[in-house]
């Protein structure tokens, strides 16, 4: 079987970025800029989902891009954007509303001390695919390292990469035309592949999604339930609603 | 059982004690991935050990210094002596407090983050004290063949049978392969429901 490292590359950056946007694991924040009177920010490509965005600090809402359209097509004004609306189909946006009325500047600590005073944005993110198909992908031996440090912190887990990415190197080996050529291994190895990747979803919901519930079993019972208002009495009179 | 044990075994299953088919190297990378295959789907490594608080609700243990972390258990609070409530999720985090990542005070909850990260809420204004952390952990990385495994008696067959299936699999022969992948999977089944049912309230009691 003679097959170069940049094909076993691809393939392995391939079976990577499969895993990440099926498991959305690769998770990472980064601030932004936000000027007074522009609603739409440019986002990086990597950007795959956006998780959280916070503006100095509050949790900001994501809102539907129909949604925005249909019921906010008047009255655009500038104040203080609570939702945000991201676009990812083709340029990466995020526009914010209502149009922010002033500027915040780009922070860098955006786990902690600068939580307060920036703009930020928590995302699943592609792993390092930024030299895929160009015959220079990131994995630079079989099972080696990553080249980039950022890259490198956006691979599988070493416990795990091995193990699972070899069942999606020999499932797509067997695929490509030559003397490897096996319809019989191909789909023998698309089993192994399927049944480890779920595996490794039920690894991560198990452990990295689902709260413990070790110590205290029961759900939190915090759910968004507004009370329904209750209006004075003396200031509005008794409800001649059914049952008065 | 030592690393070297169970290539042994492997080498005899493969008849290729002396003919050197399969190398050594190759034994040796399907003994780890069975090691981190079985510490992954049992989580039967449960290790414990005491975190500063630091001045943040994200906590990421790898870059405190805990390499072998895998998964959170527990977190009990050394300050109140208390455990931290983990039954909430990042959303109901959320749900608490639109701006939770500010909150201060003693820490009440934890919950998953990410695969490196958990959350620690409310942080402390000035953090002072620790807590102590259970943890389900990595296999060890086995560079040596002398270490021994860390696994149940009972067990230890698992990882002759995953390595031959392995070996087999590189050389093509995937057909040969199933049947020691039937063995390997019903041991690893039989030791998950005994580390994560019988004993999971002991999860705790066990480090």
């Amino acid at each position: 079987m003679n097959l170069s490292n940049e094909t076993k590359n691809r393939f392995l950056d391939m079976g990577e970025n499969n895993i990440a946007l099926a498991t959305k694991l690769f998770v990472d924040r980064e601030s932004f800029p936000v000027t007074a009177g522009t609603a739409d920010i440019v986002l990086p490509d990597y950007i795959v989902d956006i998780r959280r965005v916070t503006l100095l600090g509050k949790k900001m809402y994501p809102q539907g891009f129909r949604s925005y359209q249909e019921n906010f097509y008047v009255g655009r004004g500038n104040g203080y954007p609570f939702n945000y609306i991201f676009n990812n189909v083709g340029v990466r946006t995020i526009k914010l509303y209502p149009t922010p009325e002033f500027s915040v500047p780009q922070v860098t600590n955006v786990w902690d001390a600068d939580i307060a005073t920036g703009f930020i944005i928590e995302y699943s993110r592609t792993p390092g695919m930024a030299n895929y198909g160009t015959g220079n992908s990131w994995g630079s031996t079989l099972w080696g390292t990553s080249n980039s440090p950022n890259q490198q912190n956006f691979q599988l887990p070493e416990y795990y990469r091995r193990r699972l990415l070899k069942q999606f190197l020999a499932f797509k080996v067997a695929t490509i035309e030559g003397n490897s050529q096996s319809s019989r291994m191909s789909e023998y190895f698309r089993q192994k592949w399927a049944a480890s990747s779920t595996d490794f979803y039920n690894f991560i919901n198990k452990l990295h999604n689902g709260s413990r519930k070790l110590v205290i079993k029961s759900p939190a019972g915090i759910r968004p339930m507004p009370g329904r208002p209750v209006l004075p009495v003396g200031k509005f009179g008794y409800s001649v609603d059914e049952g008065f | 059982m030592t690393r070297k044990d169970v290539r042994r075994d492997v080498q005899i299953n493969l008849d290729d004690i002396n003919a050197g088919q399969y190398s050594i190297d190759a034994i040796n990378d399907s003994i780890q991935d069975c090691y981190d295959d079985i510490a992954c789907k049992t989580l039967f490594l449960v290790k414990s050990t005491t975190v500063n608080l630091i001045g943040s609700c994200y906590y990421d243990f790898k870059a405190l210094g805990i390499l072998d972390y895998l998964g959170t258990i527990a977190v009990l609070n050394n300050n109140t002596n208390m455990f931290l409530q983990d039954n909430v999720s990042l959303k109901e985090l959320d749900y608490i407090r639109w701006d939770w990542e500010l909150w201060r005070g003693q820490p009440i909850f934890w919950c998953p983050h990410s695969l490196d990260k958990i959350v620690i809420g409310p942080q402390m204004e000035s953090p002072i004290g620790s807590f102590k952390l259970f943890y389900f952990a990595q296999a060890p990385r086995l560079s040596d063949d002398v270490t021994n495994i860390i696994i149940a008696d009972d067990v230890q067959t698992a990882f002759e049978h995953y390595c031959t299936a392995d070996q087999l699999e590189i050389a093509s022969e995937y057909k040969k392969a199933v049947g020691f992948w039937v063995q390997y999977n019903n041991s690893v089944t039989e030791y998950k429901r005994r580390t994560q049912v019988i004993s999971v309230s002991d999860y705790v009691a066990r480090v």
